[in-house]
């Protein structure tokens, strides 16, 4: 094992015994779970089939529009691209989604449509300002250099996109979606807690907090921490393998 | 062929270039001398047709009427993609590269290395590598499968001057003069009928500048050339017409 992993364990581990000593201190486990009741009640949960679908549904949804803030975001970024007013044409609402408070969005979307559509929505509306800029940023700082070098060597659309454009994006997709994957998870879950659409993770938060389950809230706490990092992670692979792919055969 | 005839051009209301007329016909390189900032590379960006002229007219012909010319440049920064590797940046123009659609007795084919013409030993170690690359080329693969193999890029790497142990990193991790070659073996290995260098040799040291030179002197002689560039010798070098900037001639020599 090398030094640093060795450190953070170690960290690790103090952070867990000082949570275990509060717990103790403060004597009652509906204000403060020790970590030893909140792994009791990780170890109820994961057996269960419930505790496996309410983890899809909310996944499902969280990443669905993560996918479609991406797909959104970086359409939008091209498009501003072609001309001036339309960039400020699009700037204009981007700017002020970001500048809105989630809740409006989650009681917006309460009133208009179903709260099955809620955290699809709302995870999408978070994130599509970050990679909007983001992208738009990328697409600015293109080198027209290159451009110029493509055009003089007759390169094809398709190989000028994946070869000469896509990788001096790439950087640009991963800032935006290494920030946009921790924003998506925390409105998206915080949407499901005021919505409370059925089967949700949001749901069980919010009947932990009903029944002053702490053990269980913090045990949804932690399934959201992990299932976030997981997906973080994989976002972050394929977006690493899409570049691979993109570069087959010229690296 | 390439024919400026009074050409002028201008950024904005300042005039750069003006009346230039001259003929490069196939096989002949003409220098452009003269300082920074004389217009030379505009002259270059002109012919390639990145940018148009304010005035007169430029014909850039290739061997064969009604289809698209071969063009290629050696630009002043080296437009490579950093992403890249060397012998990537190569493939990237090489494939399906419109010289490698022309008939096999076109000069612009005849001038591709062959699979056997390797102008350099290889060391046991070299071989070694090069083989162990191209076994983990996948047969698949469609950026690959096209005219040029990775086996001929090397080639012209190498007799670009690029050693082995070179041509799979990231070219960002070159040295300028390094980079330089890689640059020049991509315009080469494209198989223009139209080439620019503009001032190709800036950065390569004086050791291996010999080499990347006749390297060059061989692979240019079906192409009309055009070259930028402030340094006589490299223009004595390639035995071209020598003009300097402003006073350019046609074809025959003629003063204009």
């Amino acid at each position: 094992m090398t030094k640093r992993p060795l450190r953070v364990l170690l960290a690790a581990a103090v952070w867990l015994l000082i949570w275990e000593i509060a717990a103790l201190a403060v004597g009652k486990g509906f204000v403060l779970a020790s970590p030893v009741e909140v792994v009791f009640s990780l170890v109820n949960l994961v057996p269960t089939p419930d505790f496996w679908l309410t983890c899809l549904y909310s996944l499902g949804r969280i990443a669905a529009g993560f996918c479609i803030a991406l797909v959104l975001g970086v359409a939008l970024a091209w498009l501003s691209t072609l001309a001036a007013w339309l960039r400020d044409f699009i700037s204009l609402p981007v700017r002020a989604i970001s500048a809105i408070p989630v809740v409006s969005f989650i009681i917006l979307v309460l009133i208009w449509a179903d709260s099955s559509l809620l955290t699809v929505t709302v995870s999408a509306i978070m994130v599509l300002p970050v990679v909007y800029s983001n992208v738009l940023e990328g697409l600015d700082s293109l080198d027209p250099k290159l451009d110029e070098m493509a055009a003089v060597f007759d390169l094809p659309r398709v190989r000028r996109w994946r070869a000469v454009v896509f990788p001096q994006l790439y950087p640009y997709l991963r800032a935006a979606s290494r920030t946009g994957l921790g924003l998506c998870w925390k409105a998206g879950v915080s949407a499901e807690v005021i919505g409370l659409p059925s089967g949700s993770i949001g749901e069980q938060l919010y009947q932990a907090k009903i029944f002053l389950d702490t053990p269980e809230l913090f045990a949804w706490t932690a399934v959201i921490v992990v299932l976030s990092f997981a997906f973080a992670r994989l976002v972050l692979w394929l977006l690493a393998c899409s570049k691979k792919l993109a570069l087959r055969g010229l690296a | 062929m390439i024919v400026f005839r009074s050409v002028d051009f201008s950024y904005g209301s300042s005039p750069l270039i003006s009346d230039l007329s001259f003929t490069v016909e196939p096989g002949q390189v003409l220098a452009l001398l003269g300082p920074n900032g004389s217009g030379k590379t505009t002259v270059g960006r002109l012919a390639l047709g990145l940018v148009q002229p304010t005035k007169g007219t430029i014909e850039v012909a290739g061997c064969n009427e009604g289809t698209p010319i071969p063009k290629a440049a050696v630009f002043q920064e080296d437009r490579l993609v950093e992403s890249l590797s060397a012998v990537g940046n190569v493939l990237l123009v090489t494939q399906n590269s419109l010289a490698a659609h022309l008939p096999d007795r076109h000069p612009a084919r005849s001038r591709r290395p062959q699979r056997d013409a390797v102008p350099a030993p290889v060391s046991r170690n070299e071989a070694t590598n090069r083989i162990s690359s191209l076994k983990n080329e996948d047969p698949r693969d469609s950026l690959v499968k096209a005219n040029v193999t990775r086996a001929e890029v090397e080639n012209e790497l190498i007799a670009a001057g690029l050693p082995v142990e070179h041509h799979t990193k990231p070219v960002s991790e070159l040295s300028g003069g390094q980079r330089r070659r890689v640059a020049i073996a991509r315009a080469l290995a494209h198989g223009p009928e139209i080439l620019i260098l503009d001032e190709p040799f800036t950065g390569i040291d004086a050791e291996t500048l010999l080499q990347v030179r006749s390297y060059v002197k061989s692979r240019i002689t079906g192409c009309a050339t055009l070259l930028i560039t402030h340094d006589e010798t490299d223009a004595a070098a390639f035995g071209a017409r020598t003009v300097p900037f402003g006073k350019v001639t046609d074809s025959r020599g003629e003063s204009r």
